[in-house]
């Protein structure tokens, strides 16, 4: 038997799949009862799934104009 | 092991590196393209105001155009480019007094080794596509990111926004790959506890007919 602290502390280990077999069912037998810890697995695979979408933060417009707009820019400078 | 999109795009990369080092410097735009995002949310992420990370992303541009020989094959261009970047904004943090008390990475908070024990047990309503795409949820999420302590954001940035490998993420950082695990573990807990207050299910949701107030 885990405990919900030791479940916790595999918590990123085991949403990576880097836990050994044994854990990982060790685990998977805990999440069946302990209510708490499935709601930070499942909470916290939100969290990334959120996150994992490249356009939830956002960048300034213009941003990459500007960007290139001073690359070639200071290019120019550096050669002139 | 990368798909095979993932290795033609990193074929066109080697290419397009090869191209500007023999003298074509409009290639060198095209070669930054899939990274223009994750140069300033990187350095978004340690400066934490917008036009210091456009100067940094700026001169990170221009810089990796400079000294593009440097690059070695054993690093990735991004993870190149992406340390390059870390390089500039911290400079930009130091020359900034307003940050002058403020620990620059340096996972001085490291050597806390007591665990993030989670506080918040609430679950969570389902998120729909069309939440996230609304402005304040957006700025929500921006929130909670920015509240993670510098060492805890940047980690999370890297694995899990951009998705590098801990290697890479070690790289750029200059940490150990065993500080990553640690630091993003950490990060996941924590910015879950910011979240929750924001997504978490009310008990009027129970009821059909007593809907919440919804944040989107």
């Amino acid at each position: 038997m885990v405990s919900c602290q030791h479940v916790l502390r595999e918590l990123s280990n085991y949403i990576d799949d880097t836990v050994d077999a044994d854990l990982r069912k060790a685990i998977e037998r805990h999440l069946r009862w302990c209510r708490r810890c499935s709601v930070v697995l499942d909470t916290t695979r939100k969290t990334l799934t959120i996150y994992s979408d490249q356009g939830v933060l956002e960048i300034p417009a213009g941003y990459t104009e500007r960007l290139r707009g001073s690359f070639l820019k200071k290019i120019e400078k550096h050669e002139s | 092991m990368p798909g095979a999109s993932e290795q033609i795009a990193q074929l066109e990369e080697v290419s397009l590196i090869a191209r500007v080092r023999s003298g074509e410097k409009d290639c060198f735009l095209d070669l930054i393209h899939p990274y223009e995002r994750s140069i300033y949310l990187l350095a978004y992420s340690v400066v934490r105001n917008k036009e210091d990370a456009e100067d940094a992303a700026q001169e990170t541009v221009f810089k990796a155009f400079q000294h593009l020989e440097q690059l070695r094959s054993e690093t990735t261009f991004k993870s190149w480019l992406l340390q390059i970047a870390m390089n500039e904004a911290r400079l930009r943090l130091r020359r900034d007094r307003r940050h002058l008390y403020e620990s620059l990475d340096d996972g001085a908070q490291e050597t806390d080794d007591s665990e993030i024990m989670p506080r918040q047990f609430a679950d969570w309503r389902e998120i729909p596509s069309e939440a996230l795409e609304q402005k304040e949820v957006r700025q929500k999420l921006q929130e909670a990111l920015d509240e993670l302590p510098p060492h805890y954001r940047q980690v999370f940035l890297l694995r899990d926004v951009e998705h590098m490998s801990e290697k890479e993420s070690a790289e750029v950082l200059g940490i150990t790959t065993a500080a990553v695990k640690t630091r993003l573990h950490r990060a996941r807990l924590q910015l879950r506890e910011h979240l929750t207050p924001v997504f978490k299910k009310r008990w009027t949701d129970r009821l059909p007919f007593l809907k919440g107030e919804k944040p989107w």
